[in-house]
């Protein structure tokens, strides 16, 4: 009688994608300041609290770094299976090409899904800095913009106390000002992000996705610079 | 003809169906409310109960014969045959699809009948939307309306969801999900411009089932191959067991447990509806 017993549902079906790229300065003065040690402590964070499905299997998670040259530290790779790595921080801060990078790669990635069919959500590139580019930036930031402009992606810009906010604010979207981290709190910063993360990956059609606000005065991370 | 909508409905939720069968004829409206809407559920309520009224309302105005005109100029005269004084419309549409074997229906009419039922579920849900002053905005949701007869059917559509029927002994979609570019992109029937993400599609066959579900069910009931197209152990099975049993609240209470089983639960928390409606042949 029952129909449970003859009827099978399609497992087999993936996971929708929401690809992060995170945008990282390891340039020398994020040793200097310690900051670095903070980013690692963070990636290592971030990796535990997304753990659990269905995150776990549909944030994908790379890493750019832009410390004397422009790495690509770690392709797109599931929680699931993503190792967080060691960061070194030396050098000069080239993030126009590591932005222009970023963005490059997360088209490519959208290629990789269409052809695999596989649904994705709206990538996002999370940019944390302690300083100012020392490449050409111009470009980047106005790739930034189309790309914003055209709904293709979320570019995020943080920066510390040190950062250059006058150029960050003309790389940054008019949709997504940057954010100035409040007292040193990377560790909310990573929380945030790992429940915005969440969040979205466990969205459906029409749900309105309401981050946190970071600049909450209260318990926000952040402040407007 | 039998059977009408054999159905599910978990929860208070934010989907909505209304079946309807009657005169060789199966209706069929699925609405999903948007999560972010403030008043999803009862905007998809309205839509599908709006919807189905209108079609109701249309076909009974219907001549008899008229949704399934005779098969070619020669078929001997059955318009006027006019058979059933106690209920002409239900008789005249069985007849004409019996007795002309492979008439199909007339789909530009279904078609134009399905489209204004979408339209009258909009103008419901503005209605309501003035009455209770809130903006429309707030009783977001997508809608699928699905007119079926043993000769053909035809569906309207609006956001993701979909349509899977079992036509000349094959399984289709008859509507896909529309998914925006992300995945949790889709078109709501409160949209200013909804006659644009609008899709209607209609054919004549031999239609023996069709199903009408919500986005929840999607990744369980659909596969995607080179194209998306039904899964066919979860639709062929529920299909014959529809088919086969003629007692509706057995085969929703089954489908119910079918849907709330951990193995659907695991593929998300969303509502889930399914909506079935079996034809028998006419011919």
């Amino acid at each position: 009688m029952g129909l449970s017993q003859d009827v099978e549902i399609n497992t087999d079906h993936q996971e929708p994608r929401q690809a992060l790229i995170l945008l990282l300065d390891t340039s020398s003065s994020m040793a200097q300041s310690g900051d670095i040690v903070q980013l690692n402590q963070g990636l290592r964070e971030l990796e535990s609290s997304l753990r659990d499905p269905p995150a776990s299997r549909r944030v994908e998670i790379a890493i750019v770094t832009f410390g004397g040259q422009v790495e690509r530290t770690q392709d797109f790779v599931e929680v699931a299976r993503f190792e967080p790595p060691h960061l070194a921080a030396h050098g000069a801060t080239p993030m126009g090409e590591a932005i222009q990078l970023a963005i490059g790669m997360v088209e490519r990635r959208k290629e990789v899904y269409k052809s695999k069919r596989l649904e994705y959500y709206r990538p996002w590139i999370f940019m944390i800095t302690d300083g100012e580019p020392t490449d050409n930036w111009q470009a980047a930031a106005s790739a930034v913009q189309q790309a914003e402009a055209a709904s293709k992606l979320a570019f995020y810009v943080v920066g510390t106390d040190t950062a250059n906010f006058d150029i960050l604010k003309r790389i940054a979207s008019e949709q997504r000002k940057p954010l100035k981290l409040r007292d040193n709190n990377w560790q909310e910063l990573f929380r945030w992000l790992s429940r915005s993360m969440k969040t979205v990956s466990g969205s459906t059609p029409g749900d309105k996705i309401q981050f946190e606000r970071p600049t909450a005065p209260d318990d926000g991370w952040a402040s407007a610079p | 003809m039998r059977g009408p909508s054999h159905e599910l409905d978990e929860r208070p939720c934010q989907d909505a169906w209304v079946g309807h069968a009657g005169a060789g004829i199966a209706l069929l409206c699925v609405a999903d409310g948007a999560g972010s809407a403030a008043h999803a559920e009862f905007g998809a309520r309205a839509a599908v109960a709006a919807a189905c009224s209108e079609l109701e309302r249309a076909l009974g105005e219907l001549e008899p014969g008229r949704l399934v005109p005779p098969a070619s100029a020669s078929a001997n005269g059955r318009n006027d045959s006019g058979a059933n004084d106690a209920n002409p419309s239900a008789a005249g549409a069985k007849d004409a699809a019996a007795a002309h074997g492979h008439a199909g229906l007339d789909l530009e009419l279904c078609k134009r009948h399905v489209t204004r039922a979408c339209a009258a579920a909009r103008e419901a849900l503005v209605e309501l939307a003035r009455s209770q002053n809130n903006p429309l905005r707030d009783y977001a949701c997508t809608l699928l309306v699905m007119l079926a007869h043993a000769r053909g059917y035809a569906v309207a559509h609006i956001g993701d969801g979909g349509a899977v029927g079992a036509l000349d002994g094959e399984l289709r979609v008859l509507s896909a999900p529309e998914r925006g570019e992300f995945a949790n992109e889709t078109s709501f029937l409160t949209a200013a411009h909804w006659q644009r993400t609008l899709r209607v599609a209609a054919a004549s066959a031999d239609v023996t089932a069709v199903a009408l579900f919500t986005d929840g069910c999607q990744g369980a009931v659909l596969q995607q191959a080179e194209t998306l197209v039904p899964f066919a152990k979860f639709f062929g099975p529920v299909f014959a067991y529809a088919a086969a049993t003629h007692d509706t609240a057995t085969v929703s209470r089954e489908l119910e447990t079918l849907l709330d089983a951990p193995r659907l639960r695991a593929h998300g928390d969303d509502d889930k509806t399914l909506a079935i409606a079996t034809l028998a042949g006419a011919g």
